[in-house]
């Protein structure tokens, strides 16, 4: 289990680490929380997020990745949503 | 007059069970699951109660009213323009905060709505507790608890619809406060207000938000309906500008924080949360079945327990089936007119094809009943979602979208599925390019249709290694699939709207037996409705183009000279019988010699000696004077007929074989499939393959049926198509002869055209309602007709070249397609890091 999330942090320096100089939904380790400050997406992403109860100030969790890394899965105010990572790293959290 | 007919529209958010809501009042049925956007066609649904009529329809299930996707559009028009006399909104009782969202935007549309808060029971279960009567006061609106899935409330919403579609007056219902917006929205709202025609058709205040959102539909409306509105969008988008400056915020941004405060504060007012020790059931068991590691072999498992249970099991029960079939065949038999001597009836030639063509796919039914019944428990369990959560990355690569597993599953990923079904699941597909990719993709899934050609060609030519076979033609067609999905999304659709992949995922459901049941009858029935129309209608068709123009006259003056001689002798080796004078007419030696026929062809059914003993018992019966002909015992005179009329049958049915042949040699399709030889002869496909193949566009059932036509020998003796064909090919093996039948380096190049051979009738229709062109339906024929035909070539030729055998061939093969699929996952793998990371430069350039 240890060594996953190990491996998934290698990963992430190599295929989406390249950093944006915000804060985003990938920094969050597998099982922790954080809030979300803004959305960086426009359009049908940004929308649908807001209405998947994506909005400023609320808490999300990630709860997993799937095996091949991507999507992820986050539980937001009781229910779970999935993202892919070029989503989810369009989401500025703090 | 008093109005007596209601409109009522169904909306909500995707997996609020808006569909069980709506069998619940209507009673309709319909497909209902709990994978996202299952719901996408306008559905109506009527029932009646105290006198009223109410019309129901089920509006596609959308997490919002803007303009972003088709369903929302579609919902949004419907809502304005056919003005409902209720909304019955459905909320989801588990995520009541962002339901809420949907419910404001409908009653910021000016309707009525009745809110059906559903599925209190796994609210329940999860530790939620709502005040449905405060709820009621803190929207203003009747709010009614239910449990569609098993039926509860439904009393209550149905009383609560006829309160509110024939109220006079509406209650109060409380707007949300935009706060710092609402000068905007009310400034907007009166200049719209100024054109009274445009303010009978839209709610101002709706428009007004609208247009504050940027809505792409609201600018139009405005634009074309509105006598001033090209200065209305001008102003509103200053006003926008102006807004945005003050507050620092995006208007959209502000528009849905001010809903989900409001939404909050309503929570808060009726719901109580009792946090439950530990995470809910489906949160444990995804612990354990979304465990990294294992996620994949719980994938993998589940196909084989699918692949195992369906085609396994299911090919076990298919020789009780058959018995049955023969049964039937022999009733109908019995029925129509007798056989002619060479020729017989057409009506009885007729009645019989159909029967052959019929019992052919009837076959397959403990097939797809197991295996409808095992996607209907996929479905309504809640495991779909997360196959497509699993399998999104090696989707994406291939251009395609996690929700493209649905439509493939159906069109028959695991074993055997229907394109039409697959084609039509497709609508959930939110991204524009992938969906165009899987509609013109499932056609190459393993449909049912396809199947009884494969474990056909199978059975007989990979006979020792037929489960080797069967996995290669079940994973060789996804891998093909999957690299023509690429090729299309690269090229000819590369232009096309691509959206992220951001679906809910929904909660474990035990599915019910009931539910299950429904939906595998309703499948079932489908495909039987479908034999029972399309192919038997296409089965006519192949049959008249089969039989006709017939042989010439002389020809068949030839075959009758022969007949007559052995008539003759048989005359001539009984004369000195007691029976010679019964037998004096051509007449009673022809009912004799049908009377043999059927009796031997029974007793090839029924096997075992009690079977036998009941076919005994049943001719004595039919005819005792023939009987002692056919079990003569000691009768000698009875000895002399039993060998003569065994001759002469025998002599009769080499005859008709040849009659047979020929006239299909001579047939309108015959003369087709002699014309494409010179193309189809580099896939190795001869007449009868190419007479098969073509029949098998109309529907690809057909090809089995027409098949078991082609190789006929043995059909008299009921001996099953598999059996005919192999002794067809062994026969002549056996002569060393050139010979019209096939090897398994034939059989190899057949499986795989027919895998990429166009899809049926059925489905290129279905494939211009999911498209909305003609394009694209000929384009879903010609493509793959093209492709389908080089690559059996290719195989062909170069099994042929290399003198390789069926199953060298077959390995090979599938290391070339796997290893290309492979390279397009790394390839695609390199180039999005690539343009994640200029994503992210650009990014970082736009902050500085």
């Amino acid at each position: 289990m240890f060594g996953f999330r190990g491996s998934r942090k290698k990963r992430r320096g190599q295929c989406a680490g390249q950093a944006v100089n915000y804060k985003n939904m990938l920094d969050i380790p597998i099982g922790e929380s954080a809030i979300i400050k803004q959305h960086h997406s426009s359009g049908a992403i940004r929308q649908r997020m807001l209405d998947l109860g994506f909005v400023p100030g609320r808490n999300v969790k990630v709860l997993r990745v799937a095996t091949l890394g991507c999507p992820i899965e986050l539980k937001i105010s009781g229910y779970c949503v999935t993202l892919r990572r070029t989503e989810a790293r369009m989401i500025e959290v703090k | 007059m008093k109005k007596e007919r209601f409109l009522v529209a169904l909306a909500g958010q995707q997996n609020a069970g808006k569909t069980t809501t709506y069998n619940m009042l209507t009673g309709a049925n319909q497909h209902v699951a709990n994978y996202p956007g299952v719901t996408v066609d306008k559905k109506v649904g009527v029932y009646r109660e105290n006198g009223f009529t109410y019309e129901v329809v089920d509006l596609p299930g959308t997490y919002s009213l803007t303009s972003f996707s088709m369903e929302e559009r579609v919902s949004r028009d419907f809502l304005i323009h056919e003005e409902p006399d209720l909304v019955v909104n459905v909320l989801d009782a588990t995520a009541l905060r962002r339901s809420l969202y949907f419910t404001f935007q409908v009653l910021e549309m000016g309707l009525p709505v009745t809110v059906a808060i559903n599925m209190m029971d796994v609210a329940e279960q999860q530790g939620i507790k709502i005040d449905v009567g405060e709820l009621s006061r803190q929207l203003g609106i009747d709010v009614i608890a239910t449990v569609s899935r098993k039926r509860k409330g439904k009393n209550a919403l149905k009383a609560s619809i006829q309160k509110n579609v024939t109220a006079e007056e509406r209650g109060n219902v409380p707007q949300i406060d935009y706060k710092t917006m609402e000068e905007h929205i009310k400034a907007l709202q009166s200049r719209l207000e100024e054109d009274v025609k445009l303010a009978s058709l839209y709610p101002s205040r709706w428009l007004a938000i609208k247009l504050l959102e940027n809505d792409a539909e609201a600018i139009r409306i405005v634009n074309e309906r509105h006598f001033s509105g090209e200065q209305i969008i001008a102003e509103s988008i200053t006003r926008k500008k102006e807004f945005e400056e003050a507050c620092g915020l995006k208007t959209e941004d502000f528009i849905v924080s001010c809903r989900d405060q409001r939404a909050g504060e309503i929570e808060a007012a009726c719901l109580q949360r009792t946090e439950k020790s530990g995470d809910s059931i489906s949160e444990r068991i995804d612990r354990f079945i979304l465990y990294r590691p294992l996620a994949p072999l719980f994938l993998i498992g589940t196909v084989c327990l699918i692949y195992y249970l369906s085609i396994i099991q299911g090919y076990n029960l298919t020789p009780y089936l058959w018995t049955w079939l023969a049964k039937f065949k022999v009733f109908v038999a019995d029925i129509l007119p007798q056989h002619g001597m060479l020729e017989d009836p057409l009506i009885t030639s007729i009645g019989l094809w159909m029967v052959d063509s019929a019992n052919a796919l009837l076959i397959y039914i403990p097939i797809f009943t197991i295996l409808f019944a095992l996607i209907a428990i996929l479905e309504d369990s809640g495991y779909m979602a997360r196959i497509a959560f699993i399998l999104d990355r090696i989707l994406n690569s291939f251009g395609l979208h996690g929700q493209s597993t649905l439509p493939f599953i159906l069109g028959g990923v695991f074993a055997s599925g229907c394109a039409v079904p697959g084609i039509m699941a497709t609508k959930g597909i939110p991204d524009e390019r992938s969906r165009l990719a899987t509609i013109l993709t499932v056609p190459y899934m393993n449909c049912m249709a396809k199947i009884p050609l494969y474990t056909l060609l199978v059975s007989i030519y990979f006979k020792d290694n037929a489960s080797w076979a069967m996995f290669f033609i079940g994973t060789v067609t996804i891998i093909m699939a999957m690299i023509i999905a690429k090729f299309l999304t690269s090229t000819i659709l590369r232009g096309r709207e691509i959206s992220p992949f951001i679906m809910e995922m929904p909660n474990y459901h035990m599915p019910t037996l009931f539910g299950v049941t429904q939906r595998t009858v309703e499948r079932l029935w489908e495909y039987i409705k479908k034999v029972g129309s399309i192919v038997l209608a296409v089965s006519i068709c192949v049959f008249s183009l089969l039989q006709f123009p017939g042989l010439s006259d002389e020809k068949m003056a030839v075959y009758e000279t022969q007949m007559n001689k052995a008539l003759v002798q048989f005359q001539k080796k009984i004369a000195k019988s007691s029976y010679a004078k019964d037998f004096s007419e051509e007449s009673a030696v022809l009912s004799l010699l049908n009377y043999y026929d059927d009796y031997k062809s029974e007793r090839m059914n029924n096997a075992g000696a009690k079977g036998a003993a009941a076919v005994d018992e049943k001719y004595k019966e039919k005819r005792p004077d023939h009987f002692v002909l056919l079990k003569p015992k000691k009768n000698k005179d009875a000895k002399i007929i039993n060998r003569a009329i065994r001759k002469l049958s025998g002599k009769r049915k080499v005859l008709r074989g040849k009659i047979r042949k020929e006239r299909i040699q001579s047939s309108f399709f015959g003369m087709i499939g002699r014309s494409l030889e010179p193309i189809t002869q580099f896939a190795g496909f001869d007449w009868k393959t190419n007479i098969a193949l073509i029949s098998s566009f109309a529907a690809r059932e057909s090809s089995v049926a027409t098949m078991g036509v082609l190789y006929q020998e043995g059909a008299d003796e009921n001996l099953k198509l598999e059996e005919r064909m192999s002794k067809e090919t062994m026969g002549s093996e056996k002569d060393g002869e050139h010979h019209h039948g096939l090897q398994a380096l034939h059989a190899l190049a057949l499986i795989i055209f027919f895998a990429l051979y166009p899809p049926c009738l059925a489905t290129t229709i279905m494939v211009k309602v999911q498209t909305g062109s003609y394009k694209w339906m000929l384009f879903s024929i010609l493509f793959p007709s093209a492709l389908g035909l080089c690559v059996a070539s290719a195989v062909f030729t170069i099994g042929t070249t290399f003198a390789l055998n069926g199953v060298t061939m077959m390995k090979g093969f599938y290391v070339f397609v796997l290893a290309v699929a492979i390279l397009i996952a790394i390839v695609h793998k390199i180039r999005t890091e690539r343009l994640s990371a200029r994503q992210a430069l650009t990014l970082q350039g736009e902050k500085l």
